[in-house]
């Protein structure tokens, strides 16, 4: 009987009847005489069985889980905003006669402490172990909060106050998403081919990439390239998100606004919440070579 | 009544789970081959193993270190009780109504 039919059945049945009984259960399908009921059988059981364990406690803890997911993109850019609203205040009440640059490096500065923030509440959110798939759910969440935030004309709006549109934020946003969709899956194959530690250089590399690339798509989206020259490309990210370097007219700070910055803590929380959670399908993989 | 009906729908797998291995310990595979010679039914890997992790809650049956990577199961104390008091108990059942299929 096909492998991955097989993992797909006893991915059926609760965590707890997996990692007890799985191994025996695909044992028994790889030698069954009679696949096709044998297979319904297991997978109506596996069903039945998951059923009965949706209990009101364990409802309620997702549905808590999945809350305080969904706060975490919110609670994010709060603090990120009032974070860098102090930063400029401050930086105005010391230096009065600061130039923009140093105001505009001070006030990135100011966004360490969120981006701490960020990596306690992934911890924390990941090791209670409560959300499905996080290498899936935390990008997706994050991203349909981030836009429909953006349509909210009540709340902090990423962006700047010339160039912002919606359907720039959307296809940056959606830009990110998609490539931390695929970081993820690959994060997951390298930690289990080459261990921990380089599945912690993929994440870094390809976060970076994603953030890359949803800045490319949101400048592309909101200026043409007389205005923000595309050999630049590269160096859009870095420079949006710390100041440093050429920007001479502003352009580039006005096209994409605090966005960039903002999918930066995203992403640290995505593939921290990712690394934390335990992944309770890989734990539970049945064996499936037959057994003499 | 020895817990058995608890088990709802896997309580007749249960009890020839139970007889099968009322004959010295097996794993899942000579079960099912077991039960299938018993019955003329084999039953499917869900089935077995919902029942089995029943049996192993109520503490009616419980498993043993894993010989050529599967793992045997036995009857408990209890479960040796238990099975005795259904089989006496369909005995029972099986009796008045074959008695009263005569008289009739």
């Amino acid at each position: 009987m096909h492998a991955r039919l097989i993992r797909a059945v006893v991915a059926l049945y609760p965590a707890a009847m997996r990692e007890r009984y799985g191994d025996e259960i695909a044992d028994l399908l790889v030698r069954s005489r009679r696949p096709g009921r044998d297979l319904l059988d297991a997978a109506g059981t596996g069903l039945t069985e998951r059923a009965g364990g949706v209990t009101r406690p364990r409802v309620r803890g997702a549905a808590r889980a999945t809350l305080s997911l969904l706060a975490v993109p919110l609670g994010l850019e709060v603090a990120m905003v009032a974070a860098m609203t102090m930063g400029v205040i401050l930086t105005g009440m010391v230096v009065p006669t600061a130039s923009a640059r140093v105001v505009f490096g001070v006030t990135a500065a100011t966004v360490i402490p969120v981006a701490l923030l960020a990596w306690w509440w992934a911890r924390r959110l990941g090791r209670a172990g409560t959300i499905a798939a996080p290498a899936v759910t935390a990008p997706t969440a994050m991203a349909t909060v981030l836009v429909i935030t953006a349509i909210g004309p009540a709340v902090v709006l990423p962006g700047d106050s010339m160039a912002y549109t919606l359907s720039t934020v959307g296809l940056a946003t959606a830009a990110w998403c998609a490539a931390l969709l695929l970081v993820g899956a690959v994060v997951q194959r390298v930690r289990v081919r080459f261990g921990a530690r380089a599945a912690a250089v993929t994440a870094v590399i390809g976060g970076l990439v994603a953030l890359e690339l949803s800045t490319i798509v949101n400048v592309l989206a909101a200026r043409d390239a007389t205005v923000l020259p595309r050999e630049y490309a590269l160096v859009w990210y870095p420079l949006s998100v710390t100041g440093l370097g050429l920007d001479p007219g502003g352009d580039l700070i006005d096209a994409v606004g605090i966005l960039p910055g903002l999918l930066t803590l995203y992403t640290l929380f995505a593939l921290r919440f990712a690394a934390v959670a335990p992944d309770r399908r890989r734990a539970a993989e049945p064996a499936l070579a037959p057994t003499a | 009544m020895s817990g058995l009906s608890e088990l709802g729908r896997f309580s007749e797998p249960a009890v020839l789970i139970m007889i099968s291995l009322a004959g010295g310990p097996r794993h899942g595979y000579a079960m099912q081959d077991d039960i299938e010679n018993l019955a003329g039914e084999r039953p499917g890997p869900g089935t077995l193993y919902g029942a089995i992790r029943r049996l192993e809650e109520h503490g009616l049956i419980e498993s043993l270190p894993e010989t050529d990577r599967r793992k045997p199961y036995q009857l408990t104390d209890a479960g040796r009780a238990a099975l005795t008091a259904e089989l006496e108990r369909m005995r029972a059942v099986a009796s008045t109504g074959l008695r009263r299929l005569a008289v009739a």
